[in-house]
């Protein structure tokens, strides 16, 4: 398979997305580190260490620092990605 | 199972080295094996596209370049099951618990993240979403969906990707907590 057969350009559409949608990919990766990940570490360590530290003020800090981090950082790259000249 | 435990880890944990060695060579080839055709083919090949979505000749290339990748996903997707068996095995040779933090947190990356990456790259490069299958069939409507659920799949996971696999292997290395 090295060379494909022209296509039937009658079922090809362009590749539609927009920047408000990138956003509200990047705010669901946000949401998702901020209400599974982090959840999941904690009762992990609080099930088995009995200690349930990691949701100490501290703890929820570090998270939403970087769960927002890493949301601006994943609409960046998405955007980069998805822009033709970008 | 405590003796159960103690039997194995007695048994696994004259091997800790090799079984390290064996995994950390499975997760280079899962981590990286797709990088090179992911960023210098599939990504510029899709973007060319992008500017006249109904030239046949960069349609039949980004086409090309999906079922290529679907293919070459073959050496990421052997990978990843090896490192669920080597990584257990390391687990017990070792006596790591969630204890360590690194190791918990290592533990839900695996679960919450890679794994239901990897569960839908199954499935988009190989299964139902496999590009080659679907022309074969000559589903066209169908071919044309799964290669926009895949880009959509490959754009969003790999802010993902980069971030959660540099993490993973700084916690399993330098394990800082």
């Amino acid at each position: 398979m090295t060379h494909l057969p022209l296509p039937d350009v009658t079922t090809v559409r362009p590749f539609a997305y927009s920047d408000a949608l990138i956003t509200r990919i990047s705010l669901g990766l946000s949401a998702y580190i901020l209400l599974c990940l982090y959840p999941a570490y904690g009762l992990l360590r609080g099930w088995w260490l009995d200690d349930f530290s990691t949701f100490s003020g501290a703890g929820l800090m570090v998270v939403v620092a970087t769960s927002g981090a890493f949301g601006i950082f994943a609409r960046w790259t998405m955007l980069k990605y998805l822009r033709i000249d970008g | 199972m405590d003796t159960v435990l103690a039997t194995a880890n007695d048994f696994l944990s004259d091997h800790y080295v090799t079984l390290k060695f064996v995994h950390m060579v499975f997760a280079a080839i899962w981590a990286w094996s797709t990088s090179v055709a992911y960023g210098n083919y599939l990504v510029p090949l899709f973007r060319d596209w992008q500017r006249a979505p109904q030239d046949p000749e960069r349609i039949r290339l980004r086409n090309w370049a999906m079922e290529r990748f679907d293919d070459g996903a073959k050496l990421e997707h052997i990978a990843f099951p090896l490192l669920l068996i080597t990584g257990p095995l390391l687990m017990i040779a070792g006596g790591w618990t969630p204890d360590s933090g690194w190791f918990a947190m290592k533990l839900v990356l695996i679960v919450l993240v890679f794994l239901p990456i990897e569960i839908a790259d199954f499935h988009l490069a190989h299964f139902g979403g496999n590009k080659e299958r679907l022309r074969a069939a000559g589903n066209r409507i169908a071919y044309e969906r799964a290669i926009h659920t895949h880009w959509w799949f490959l754009i969003i996971t790999t802010p993902i990707v980069i971030v959660s696999i540099t993490f993973t292997f700084y916690l399993a290395i330098v394990k800082p907590f």
